[in-house]
């Protein structure tokens, strides 16, 4: 299912926080979303989910304007895997992927021994069957993570989005996550826009990156285009190259250490090219 | 296991009091009603009025209203994403209280103005607390129980108000009584207006609490999850505020039980709502009646069921938290 930002200008009430974004991610691809803090990721990420509605412009999804669905086709459409947070309530793992059924379920039923079993399944297939009779909240992070990726696997959507799911992992559940998100991605022919911090893990795992920059987007295309040295030191404010390593893949190193307290619009430590400070 | 205990409940309910009955006499007093012939001995007549007209519906409704604030505090706890919540939280407490002192001074009509007056108010309370949060800029949950609060303060200084105001040798200790709960003027009119409500009330609260599981994820992962979240939290709080408004107009506010039976019913059955809820019912309905039980024997007058259910709730809960077990309760 493709997803198609046109024109889309997102914020709250009072203030605009991006405006006039135009994006496509096409069928069984990863885009990766990048951009500081505060460059408006979660209120973009926000408005493709539709908890909150676009000040103006569409979020169109296979064609269809996400305006004018329901939650329950929107979620049949799309699975969405959030940070994962603390909750009130403890449940088992396999209660939590199950809760991936939601969507397909009519409000009075709940989840009978198949749904179990179908998510039990899922949980293997995500590497995590052993989580299933684990309490979610004596999880560490990334078994967390895992669970929630889970979750959306069992929600069966074409399109999957995803709010940082590496941020608070360590090295090896980063890649742990990323891979499975690959695999889930061009297994199932899912499209997948995902945020992320770290531009090396995108251009690892992702074909096509969009750099949110003042505003607004600065551009999209493949990674390799869009996360160039060049790019990425004018987006975050602070020098970086991009080398080549001796096994052939790219990474982004950073070049000079950033002056405290400057923000990425006034970095003197290369005068990036003029931008307006968000 | 909680059904037997229910039942155990019942039967010593039923036979305690001032007029003693034999279990055996109950199973008799039944087989009787229902045409069997069986001898019921010479005090027949006393025992029957007893056991039909009084000891019968209070039980009744002892069971109603415990099994009411145990199902609507789980479901409060679960959509609130919080185990501090009580169904009092939106203000339906303080609002019946109101209207039940409105009713006490100003009208006349005895129970029946008293209980519709309760019931009555009560619901305007979390209707009004419902329609703050929904108005304001961002109509979270927090907001929600904000709204909850300012409503329950100015109900209760109304209340406060009445009492001040109140004649204080016939209105007062009718309003303070009212306040403290008590069954001891249970008829079958306050079963028949508020069994049916509490019974189907419950029944839609445990149909839908698979639903509260995803709801406790949070708004955001539940909407995302395909959950109309804004309706689905209308519909919980519509049927809560209903069977606890009809419960306690029927017998006064009552303390404790709403916030500590989920407690024990979490520990005892887990955090799925789908079971939870009627579980709590269930225990609610065993344990009120255990107390109302405990209220009109332990001295020769009656005591008010709510210093009953705080003496012995309240310390219950500390013991709760001290035996925790990490992991089955919820997390912190």
């Amino acid at each position: 299912m493709r997803l198609e930002l046109s024109g889309l200008t997102v914020g709250y009430r009072d203030h605009v926080v991006l405006r006039g974004l135009d994006l496509e991610v096409p069928v069984g691809s990863i885009c990766a979303l990048l951009g500081p803090n505060g460059s408006g990721k979660t209120t973009l990420l926000r408005n493709i989910n539709a908890i909150l509605k676009p000040l103006e412009g569409k979020v169109m999804l296979g064609g269809r304007d996400l305006g004018s669905m329901s939650r329950k086709e929107i979620a049949l459409a799309m699975a969405f895997v959030p940070q994962s947070t603390n909750l009130p309530f403890n449940y088992t793992g396999l209660d939590m992927v199950v809760m991936g059924k939601t969507p397909h379920m009519s409000v009075w039923s709940s989840p009978g021994p198949r749904a179990r079993e179908e998510a039990w399944e899922v949980m293997e297939s995500v590497g995590i069957g052993h989580l299933a009779e684990q309490y979610y909240m004596q999880m560490s992070a990334g078994e967390r993570q895992l669970v929630l990726l889970a979750r959306a696997v069992m929600q069966d959507a074409p399109m999957l989005l995803l709010d940082e799911p590496t941020s608070h992992l360590d090295l090896r559940n980063q890649l742990v996550i990323m891979n499975m998100v690959r695999r889930i991605a061009h297994g199932k022919k899912a499209t997948v826009l995902i945020t992320l911090h770290d531009p090396n893990l995108a251009l690892r795992y992702c074909d096509y990156a969009a750099l949110l920059y003042a505003g607004g987007i600065l551009g999209h295309g493949t990674t390799e285009e869009m996360l160039s040295g060049e790019n990425l030191s004018r987006v975050y404010g602070v020098e970086v190259s991009c080398e080549l390593t001796e096994g052939g893949s790219m990474v982004v190193v950073p070049a000079c250490e950033p002056p405290p307290h400057a923000s990425p619009a006034e970095d003197r430590c290369r005068a990036p090219s003029p931008g307006a400070p968000e | 296991m909680v059904s037997l205990t229910l039942l155990a409940a019942f039967f010593l309910s039923m036979s305690v009091g001032r007029y003693a009955i034999g279990p055996l006499d109950i199973l008799k007093l039944i087989a009787a009603k229902l045409g069997v012939g069986v001898d019921l001995g010479s005090s027949a007549a006393a025992m029957n009025t007893v056991f039909w007209s009084i000891r019968l519906p209070r039980t009744v409704l002892a069971i109603g209203v415990g099994a009411a604030l145990g199902a609507s505090g789980a479901v409060f706890q679960g959509l609130f994403r919080n185990p501090l919540v009580s169904p009092d939280i939106l203000g339906v407490s303080s609002g019946a209280g109101f209207g039940a002192a409105t009713a006490i001074m100003f009208l006349a009509g005895g129970g029946l103005a008293v209980q519709s007056m309760a019931f009555v108010f009560g619901i305007v309370g979390v209707f009004v607390a419902y329609s703050i949060a929904e108005r304001s800029k961002e109509s979270t949950i927090v907001v929600l129980v904000l709204a909850g609060i300012v409503v329950s303060a100015v109900f209760t200084a109304g209340l406060s108000f009445l009492k001040y105001i109140a004649d204080p040798y016939e209105e007062l200790p009718s309003i303070v009584f009212w306040t403290m709960g008590s069954f001891h003027a249970a008829n079958w009119r306050d079963v028949v207006y508020s069994l049916p409500i509490v019974v189907m009330g419950v029944s839609l609260l445990s149909a839908l609490g698979w639903r509260l599981n995803v709801m406790t994820m949070g708004d955001e992962e539940a909407m995302g999850l395909g959950v109309d979240v804004r309706k689905i939290r209308l519909f919980f709080i519509v049927v809560s505020t209903l069977i606890v408004a009809s419960s306690i107009s029927a017998c006064g506010t009552i303390a404790w039980v709403g916030l500590v039976i989920p407690h024990i019913g979490r520990y005892l059955a887990g955090s799925d709502h789908k079971v939870l809820v009627p579980f709590c019912a269930l225990l609610g309905g065993a344990l009120l009646l255990l107390m109302d039980t405990l209220a009109r024997m332990i001295s020769t007058s009656e005591i008010p069921i709510s210093i009953i259910t705080s003496f012995i709730g309240a310390p219950f809960l500390a013991y709760l938290l001290l035996r925790k077990k990490a992991g089955v309760w919820y997390a912190a």
